[in-house]
């Protein structure tokens, strides 16, 4: 099913929790809606559930307008966070409580939840209570209890949070083959970029209550349309500086604030904005090495370094300027001395310092 | 350190059994003297008799009595159960106009002096008797006017409603939104959200309640001695007032085994339910506006 919405808007009081989103799901495909904690992406999963009314927009199921409809005439599935059992009943009784209040006959409704619970290898535990299963085993009941509907939507609520982080990897797997290999139009909230980036076919990037992006997860890292998405996606995150670029003569030069300048490569030159020619220059920490220092472009200090296990975390200190970058396993700079440090600026980022706009690629 | 701490572990036991011990010598007291006619201080004189507890075979109005302050208990109990938790479901989970309002009129309601408030209700009362049926019409409760048990329930709930109802609204406050939002989605109404998911996951609150509203109902003199004044109507503890004031002497053992009769029932209740009464003060005291 295509699930569009349309200039939704959702207020609680004066203030705005979503703000004019628009985007659209196409049959199934799964969506991310990524974003910090208070960006509103709850909120819009809320509104597309039927739990809240927009306040402005319209939510489109197949073209068909549902803003009045209830949750219940939607035909969606929901998995919460909290996994939202129903703590009195047991496994079996949390799957089935849409059918029965649906008065399905009790031979289908059995076959039903036999049919989900295998889907989910969990038809040994129907008899239990939900406080008698573990974190990764309630999540199971909770997509059984979201499947068995046959929803033409599935609505996912951080579903992954409360489990911990092996089993948070196993479930992500797991969640994304069941919705390939049923083909369900998803919504995904998430405030964690690793989960967004691995499930979803598109992410949209949400901020302060508005869309900021909507595109495909490789399109995210590569091409951040705003200084936010570039420092929101990635980890460790961008490293930014405030430079000038210097284009007479020939080739470009980025120059930091104390002096040092970096050649940028013709094609990845970015536009000027529109007063001077300050901009912001973006590196990530993985596209900084820390090389001998004759053939380095800039001297820096190493102020902090940090083990990752795979790779070191070193951070440098380059006149004033912060910067981050990764290291391999064997690379590990004692403190306080100098290094050199060579920046990859073919994969370099511009922003307008004053819009925060991407000076390299359209929006 | 080690053997200071060994001194002070014991104090607050120890200082709350020597604050006890009026009460308790109190109870002791009243507890010989059924069983002895005539006590000098602590120490009874005479033989032990059994005499002053005949009246629970000779007495025949008592065990009416007995039945009158069930019912009226176990009245304030279902009432106050059902209507506090149909209350705070909204006051917890709604929005509507007035609702701080209401909250916070219901706490100041709590805290005003129920005396104050005798007169006015008797004319109330008075005027709800002049009803037909429901007046003093009814079985069992007699109604729910002046001179009833049902009126004398009706005006008990009302009293503990404050309580009643903000410690429901608390148990609510505690529930998960998502529970609430799981059951819509899978395609309850709001009333049988609030009947099938919401109100089992509060049961320990209305066991509280419940067994507070029993014990307040078993043991309520000043609403039952005002408003009922006929001896068919009346419960325990006004029948235990009328015999210390009677016209003739005031026959103690007497009294005192009939206060211990309306003490048993009330104590055996609360050793096997205080676990539940104390979760008043685990669940109740998260809530807010």
């Amino acid at each position: 099913m295509k699930m569009e919405l349309v200039n939704l808007s959702k207020k609680f009081g004066d203030v705005y929790a979503v703000k004019n989103v628009s985007l659209a799901a196409e049959d199934g495909e799964l969506v991310a809606l990524l974003g910090p904690s208070g960006c509103g992406k709850t909120t819009t999963l809320l509104s597309i559930a039927g739990v809240y009314r927009p306040t402005e927009g319209e939510i489109l199921f197949n073209g068909l307008c549902v803003n009045k409809m209830q949750p219940k005439e939607r035909d969606i599935g929901m998995v919460f966070q909290s996994y939202a059992l129903y703590p009195h009943m047991n496994a079996y009784q949390n799957i089935v409580f849409s059918l029965v209040l649906r008065k399905r006959p009790k031979d289908e409704m059995e076959r039903a939840a036999k049919r989900v619970s295998e889907m989910l290898g969990i038809g040994h535990l129907l008899k239990r209570k939900a406080a008698e299963l573990s974190g990764g085993q309630q999540q199971r009941v909770a997509l059984a209890r979201a499947l068995i509907k046959e929803p033409k939507l599935l609505l996912f609520d951080e579903p992954l949070s409360n489990l911990d982080a092996r089993l948070r990897l196993s479930m992500r797997e797991e969640i994304k083959r069941l919705q390939v290999q049923l083909g369900i139009t998803s919504i995904y909230v998430t405030h964690d970029q690793v989960e967004a980036m691995t499930m979803a076919d598109r992410v949209a990037v949400m901020h302060d209550g508005e869309l900021l992006a909507y595109v495909p997860p490789e399109e995210l890292h590569e091409r951040p349309r705003t200084e936010f998405i570039a420092t929101f996606i990635g980890s460790p995150s961008m490293n930014l500086a405030d430079v000038t670029v210097d284009n007479t003569g020939g080739s470009a030069h980025a120059v930091l604030k104390n002096g040092v300048s970096v050649k940028i490569p013709k094609e990845r030159l970015p536009r000027m904005p529109q007063r001077g020619n300050a901009v912001r220059l973006g590196i990530r920490p993985e596209d900084v090495s820390v090389v001998a220092e004759r053939s380095a472009d800039v001297q820096a200090r190493v102020t902090f370094v940090e083990s990752l296990g795979r790779e070191n975390l070193v951070v440098c200190d380059v006149g004033g300027q912060r910067i981050q970058c990764l290291t391999g396993p064997g690379q590990k700079p004692p403190l306080d001395s100098t290094v050199g440090l060579k920046l990859d600026m073919s994969r370099a980022h511009y922003f307008d310092p004053e819009s925060q706009v991407s000076l390299l690629w359209e929006n | 350190m080690i053997k200071r701490d060994a001194l002070l572990k014991p104090l607050p036991l120890v200082s709350i059994a020597i604050l006890s011990i009026p009460i308790f010598v109190g109870y002791l007291w009243v507890f010989m003297r059924t069983f002895t006619t005539r006590m000098y201080g602590m120490s009874p004189v005479g033989e032990l008799t059994l005499r002053n507890w005949t009246f629970i075979v000779t007495d025949p109005l008592l065990w009416h009595l007995t039945l009158n302050t069930f019912v009226l208990a176990m009245g304030l109990t279902v009432g106050i159960v059902l209507v506090s938790c149909s209350a705070a479901y909204p006051l917890s989970r709604m929005s509507f106009p007035g609702r701080k309002g209401f909250l916070a009129l219901t706490l100041v309601l709590h805290a005003f002096p129920s005396v104050v408030l005798l007169i006015a209700i008797f004319v109330v009362l008075n005027y709800l008797s002049r009803v037909p049926l429901i007046g003093r019409g009814l079985p069992l409760i007699g109604g729910v006017g002046y001179n009833t048990l049902g009126g004398v329930i009706l005006v008990s709930i009302a009293f503990l409603l404050p309580l009643g109802v903000w410690l429901m609204k608390g148990f609510f406050d505690n529930i998960s939104w998502d529970l609430e939002r799981a059951a819509l989605i899978d395609g309850c109404s709001r009333f049988r959200t609030w009947r099938q998911i919401l109100v089992p996951q509060i049961r320990p609150g209305i066991a509280a309640l419940g067994i507070f509203a029993f014990m307040h109902g078993w043991s309520s003199f000043i609403i039952p001695y005002t408003f009922m004044v006929d001896q068919q109507t009346a419960v325990i503890s006004t029948y235990l007032n009328l015999l210390a004031s009677g016209e003739q002497l005031m026959d103690y053992g007497v009294v005192s085994a009939v206060a211990l009769f309306q003490l048993v029932p009330i104590l055996a209740f609360y050793v096997f339910t205080q676990k539940y009464l104390l979760t008043i003060f685990g669940g109740g005291m998260k809530g807010g506006t």
